[in-house]
């Protein structure tokens, strides 16, 4: 019984201090970003990619004398690809920090749920990685500084019919949005490009083992099989078709970005080819001095495109700032609106080119088709311009 | 006033003070959207908890799936509101409500087969059945898939969670404690036990798994209309034990144990955000060592008692309820007592129970043949023979246990064979067991209570609602269980833990417990077992007592010789499987087959005594 | 013709990985009677020891086996002695939350330590299939089924006719007894412990061979699976593991290639529940009746 009376005493100790816990955070004089982003757990790259690019140009923003010479904060709080913790995350930089806006998330999951409450609230939402269609489908304030699966598809499925492929094998994810929202485009496209698809064969994200429906596609015979999944799985899938002796070429889109590091055997990727928002080995000379700052903030350089966009996402919300030129940033309705209006219209040189919105809040900008050599570095192979 | 009438009182107006203070904690902006959506995450935990804790803590069936059952309702409560053209607070709660029954139809879909494994088998049918619902959602074309359902309604509120968490939870603890929560708990302690005294087992076990689908499913409307996106992925496995859990770290069988465990591990992730990568961590070991040094969980079985609390800091209130007390309108209740079945028993006569050519065979083996026993009203018979005879084989036979494969049992004129035992239970026979089966961590009174099941009427909803019809009958299975146990001279040890008797109490109050049961035939198993001769002395003369006061017929299994020569009346000889011979005590103990094959062996028995 | 034969063999190499693993969940279910769920754990423990010898040391291949298996050895039995020897006279379920705690334990010191950025596994034999007219069947495949047999029948040998083997069916049978027969009951369940989590270490670096991507949240699915084979085959006992792993490895490997993958989980726990409410215990395991 003393047990017992020592945990509810303990436990209303703590329901309290939770209560109590918001209202200490003191105000300062900056302006803040609030960052949503999964940043344990097993997205934890993607989240990591994404702030650490955004985090780069706020640095340099700030060491510039920020805007207005107030300092831009951007507030990273982890809700580990939770969508409850996510949500309330939100609430909390709305409320209580009263941000001027939000930079992510970064998962299709967590950017649905967020949108809808940023659509609620007039908050101003900028994405770096949420790829999905229905992510901004008919809120004006929700905008994003990646392209769309959509796009990615039918780059895809026009790069495939380029180099000649004539029958094409599918292998998606069936259990993701992201997968789903690719093989949907992709399959459309090679319809209108009279592509044959000869196979169309689903996996889990959960999956390890592909080689039934591999071998099925080896069955089928393609010249080449298209790929929308992330890094991870894409790495598990090419191994095994390697054993199972499929011998074709691969395309993706922009989540093989991560493979790399996540494949032991490098030569396989040579026959990948895939889209990407950012072309590391570009010669244009703000893509070599965002890899050079970035390595010089982060100790290592960008691996995934979404750190490009990232960085890209945190321009675009502070441009917008600079040029509604806030005044009173106490009035948080009337800067939300302010900075949504300057989004819609912003013309903005970012490292993934120039950025301006069509009329669905998507970014107007080209996708790079790129491939890898034996060793795993990243080259560029065409850029292919939206229409 | 009553400690109860107190009770009401106190709780009624402590749950009302939460909800206005938080409510204008929200109003005065002191709580803002996060705090809130916490809290609200809290209420839906809570439910699921309480919800888990009726299945897996008071049935006493681990189950895994819950997390699907909360799909379910999500799901639906979902698609009934995004498709039904009235307003939202129309919609809403209409959803919620579909959201409850789909699942509590997929609870029986799902109950039904897999209630009839036990334990860990249990656990991974549901495991599956969970994962499976999972599968079809994701495959679906209503549902969205894999991309997800998409702009529910965001209508769940602070209140809305917080009324109908306090529902919910309320009529949980009120059905704890009705003559359906105790057939509950009853099961969880002793199935075997609880189905012959009277309980139908599998259909409150059905009932019960069904009654937490329904919760759940509540609780998953409540969720999409909070997140106003669903995905399956959301419902996972790790779902299901994330609430599993807040079970068992509350103490299985509690449900302030759940409330509180619902709340701290849901908090927990929030408040620890600034650990990130440590968080889930600490949240494993601290698992760990609370199980480690507090295996039964926070709070045990025990509940948390507002009224105790406050007698104990504040006891001048105690003046206001007086006058409370003396304002409020008095009302005589009348009290129903169980009533007493009347036996449609004719012909005098004829016997009460009577076995014709009764057999059984397991495989190969024949257990039991041609076995025919007649026992007369007011009867007291002995059923004895070695070790492996049989006798027990018999036993099980009568109560339903085992289905004969050859050959009948009349009771009362009418054929029993084929019944389920708590039916037969009805019907007029009750027995006891040779290893002691109480329900252990009940008390004496509710071990009693619980057989008074096959007497006792009112619905699950006048538990729930407490209603007059309730307290009427309660109040008289009350009387009769004290005047029961006090014909025993145990009505000093009525609120004692049945476990915590000494042993040979423990036999008196299974033999009490049968006799609840109100039948017209008690069955005793080796009733003397491990008595020692005063206890033995004892026994005697509480059979005879029984014969007298409750008019019933008694056959009895008992190797004490002393004992069945001295009270029986007539004895059946069993030798494998077969009755070897039959008659008063001085026929038997004078019958040279029976001494051949039993009383041979007579030192032998006694000395094991 | 030959696309079932694949298609068959697919399923043999992912069934009898499930198999190596259900084989350690049925022993120490059969000895303790607890759902170990940091079984699949200790693969990943396994995987990472591996990968670490194999890249960080630049050892060979047979030194990671070693060295994995007596590193699992090492967790297997420190678990065990810390988290579910204190616990063994508790309700059984509290054993499951512990179980369940040591799970998420290992897999968020992994996250501290190595990130959850999936590693691959180096690649330790050549791809080139092997080729039997139109049939190819990769080596890692043929490697995986020949070890995952030949340990079976070494366990099984072990049970049945080693003095060890006996005290641990003699525990499994009553522990109490046991102990009154002289046979410590500590030692042999930590033997138990042992062997299994051994087992685990060499279906880690199999599985890793075969499927190269390591990361601390590997273990859970493989092992929730292998779970599923072992009660399928009727928990407790060793064929039963084998058997139930080999028809989960095929009905996965079927239904992702002649139906639908997204169906392959819903076919086996389906198999699952229509052969647990036929056979309440399992295809090989034996009725037990509740004696009254």
């Amino acid at each position: 019984m003393k047990a017992q009376k020592w945990f509810s005493v303990i436990l209303s100790i703590v329901v309290v201090f939770s209560l109590l816990l918001p209202m200490a955070v003191a105000e300062e004089e900056t302006i803040k970003i609030g960052g949503l982003a999964p940043l344990t757990g097993p997205y934890a790259v993607y989240g990591e990619a994404v702030k650490k690019g955004a985090d780069l140009y706020v640095s340099q923003l700030n060491q510039n004398g920020g805007i207005d010479g107030k300092m831009v904060e951007i507030l990273w709080e982890d809700h580990a690809a939770n969508d409850a913790q996510a949500q309330n995350i939100y609430y909390q930089y709305v409320d209580e920090e009263e941000v001027v806006a939000i930079l992510g998330d970064v998962l299709t999951g967590q950017c649905r749920i967020i949108a809808g409450c940023a659509f609620e609230d007039g908050v101003p939402m900028v994405t770096a990685s949420g790829t999905a269609l229905d992510i901004n489908v008919g809120k004006p304030n929700v905008f994003r500084t990646c392209f769309i699966d959509e796009f990615q598809g039918v780059v895809m499925a026009n790069f495939a019919q380029q180099q000649g492929y004539e029958n094409v094998a599918i292998l998606y994810g069936a259990d993701s949005a992201y997968s789903m929202g690719l093989y949907n485009a992709f399959k459309a496209q090679a319809a209108i490009n009279e592509i044959n698809i000869v196979a169309e064969e689903a996996a889990a994200f959960t999956d390890i083992d592909f080689k039934a429906q591999l071998t099925n596609i080896k069955n089928a015979d393609p010249d080449a099989v298209f790929l929308p999944w992330y890094g991870a799985e894409a790495a598990l899938i090419l191994t095994q078709a390697a054993e199972l002796g499929l011998d074709v070429v691969y395309m993706g889109a922009d989540g093989i970005a991560d493979i790399v590091d996540k494949i032991a055997n490098k030569e396989l990727l040579t026959k990948m080819t895939y889209a990407d928002h950012f072309a590391f080995d570009s010669d244009d000379e703000a893509v070599q001095n965002f890899i050079a700052d970035f390595t010089a903030m982060h100790g290592e350089g960008p691996t995934v495109s979404f750190s490009a966009t990232g960085y890209d996402a945190a321009l675009v919300i502070c441009q917008a700032l600079i040029n509604a030129e806030v005044e009173d940033y106490s009035d948080t309705e009337a800067v939300h609106e302010a900075i949504v209006a300057q989004i819609k219209g912003i013309s903005a040189e970012g490292v993934s080119g120039v950025i301006s919105f069509d009329e669905n809040n998507n970014p107007i900008k080209s996708a790079f088709v790129m491939t890898f050599d034996a060793e795993g570095t990243k080259h560029f192979v065409a850029k292919v311009d939206p229409q | 006033m009553s400690k109860k009438m107190r009770a009401y009182i106190l709780n009624i107006l402590a749950i009302t003070a939460i909800f206005l203070v938080i409510n204008l904690m929200i109003d005065a902006k002191i709580l803002s959207r996060s705090n809130r959506s916490m809290l609200m995450d809290v209420g839906i935990a809570i439910i699921m908890a309480t919800s888990l804790n009726l299945t897996t803590g008071m049935l006493g069936q681990l189950a895994l799936g819950h997390a699907g059952f909360m799909a379910i309702g999500a799901y639906t409560a979902a698609l009934v509101t995004k498709h039904m053209t009235v307003d939202i607070a129309l919609s809403f709660p209409l959803g919620l409500i579909a959201g409850g029954l789909v699942a509590a139809v997929f609870g029986i879909i799902i109950g039904v087969p897999a209630l009839r494994l036990k334990g860990d088998y249990l656990a991974i049918i549901t495991l599956g059945f969970g994962e499976i619902i999972r599968v079809i959602i994701n495959n679906l074309p209503f549902t969205g898939g894999a991309m997800g359902l998409i702009g529910i309604n965001r209508a769940t509120t602070f209140s809305y969670v917080y009324v109908v968490m306090v529902l919910i939870v309320i009529s949980l603890f009120t059905l704890g404690r009705s003559r359906h929560g105790r057939a509950i708990i009853s099961i969880r302690e002793n199935e075997v036990a609880a189905e012959s005294t009277g309980i139908p087992t599998t259909r409150y076990k059905i009932f019960a798994f069904t009654l937490a689908a329904f919760f759940a499913g509540i609780a998953g409307g409540l969720y999409a209309h909070k997140m106003g996106t669903l995905s399956p992925a959301t419902f996972d496995f790790n779902k299901s034990i994330e609430y599993l859990v807040m079970v068992v770290l509350g103490g299985m069988g509690s449900l302030t144990g759940s409330i509180v465990a619902a709340t701290v591990l849901t908090m927990l992730p929030e408040l620890l955000r600034f650990l990130a990568d440590w968080r889930m961590l600490i949240y494993s070991i601290v698992l760990i060592l609370m199980m480690l040094f507090r295996p039964k969980g926070l709070l045990g079985t025990l509940e948390f008692s507002l009224v105790e609390v406050w007698d104990f800091c504040a006891k001048y209130v105690k003046k206001a309820f007086a006058f409370i007390k003396k304002h409020l309108p008095k009302r005589e209740q009348k009290v129903i007592m169980p009533e007493v079945p009347k036996y449609d028993y004719a012909n005098f006569n004829l016997p009460v129970l009577e076995t014709d050519k009764l057999g059984i065979r397991f495989g190969g083996l024949q257990a039991a043949q041609d076995v025919h026993i007649k026992l007369y009203d007011n009867e007291i018979v002995g059923l004895i023979g070695p070790n492996g005879a049989g006798k027990t084989t018999v036993f099980n036979m009568l109560t339903g246990v085992y289905l004969p494969t050859e050959g009948d049992i009349m009771l009362l004129g009418k054929s029993i064979v084929g019944k389920a035992t708590h039916e037969i239970t009805a019907n007029g026979i009750a027995r006891t067991f040779q290893n002691i089966r109480l329900f252990k961590s009940m008390t004496v009174l509710e071990n009693i209570k619980v057989a008074f099941q096959t007497r006792m009427h009112y619905s699950v909803l006048d538990g729930v609602l407490r209603t007059s019809r309730f307290n009427r009958e309660e109040m008289g299975i009350d009387l009769r269980a004290r005047e029961l146990l006090s014909v025993f001279g145990m009505e000093n040890v009525a609120d004692v833990r049945a476990d915590s008797l000494p042993y040979g109490q423990q036999r008196k109050l299974e033999i009490c417990r049968a006799l609840a049961s109100n039948p017209k035939v008690l069955l005793l198993d080796e009733p003397a077992a491990g008595m020692n001769p005063i206890e033995t002395e004892e026994l005697m003369k509480t059979i005879r007592t029984i014969r007298e006061r409750f008019s019933v017929a008694v056959l009895l299994i008992e190797h004490d010789m002393k004992l069945v020569m001295g009270i029986c009346e007539r004895i059946y000889v069993l030798n494998y499987g077969r009755i070897l011979a039959q008659g008063t005590p001085e026929e038997i103990a004078t019958n040279s087959e029976v001494v051949e094959a039993y009383l041979g062996k007579s030192e032998n028995t006694e000395r094991e005594k | 013709m030959t696309l079932l034969l694949n298609q068959l063999i697919n399923g043999l190499q992912i069934g009898s990985i499930y198999a190596l693993i259900a084989l350690g969940y049925t022993m120490v279910y059969g000895i303790v009677k607890l759902i170990n769920f940091a079984h699949g754990d200790i693969i990943m423990v396994g995987a990472y020891t591996a990968l670490l010898v194999m890249t960080g040391l630049g050892l060979p291949f047979y030194v990671a086996i070693v060295l994995a298996m007596a590193v699992c050895i090492v967790f297997g039995v420190l678990i065990e002695r810390v988290a579910y020897r204190p616990l063994r006279s508790s309700p059984r379920i509290s054993s499951l939350i512990t179980a369940i705690g040591v799970s998420y334990l290992l897999q968020n010191v992994a996250q501290l330590i190595f990130t959850p950025t999936p590693r691959p596994f180096p690649a330790v034999f050549s791809v080139k299939p092997l080729v039997i007219g139109e049939l190819s069947i990769s080596f890692i495949t043929i490697l995986t089924i020949a070890v995952s047999v030949a340990l079976m029948i070494l366990l099984q040998f072990v049970v049945r006719r080693t003095k060890v083997g006996k005290a641990m069916r003699a525990v499994s049978e009553d522990m109490g007894a046991s102990q009154l027969m002289g046979i410590s009951v500590d030692k042999t369940v930590s033997v138990t412990f042992a062997i299994g989590c051994a087992l685990a270490a060499i279906g880690a670096v199999l599985y890793c061979v075969a499927y190269p991507r390591v990361q601390p949240t590997m273990g859970s699915l493989p092992g929730l699976k292998a779970f599923i084979a072992a009660v399928l085959g009727g928990i407790g006992i060793l064929p039963g593991a084998m058997l139930g792993g080999f028809i989960m490895g095929i009905a996965e490997s079927l239904t992702k290639g002649y139906i639908s993958s997204q169906l392959a989980d819903a076919v086996v726990y389906g198999i699952l529940i229509v052969v647990l409410i036929f056979k309440p215990a399992g295809m090989l395991g034996k009725k037990t009746r509740e004696k009254v």
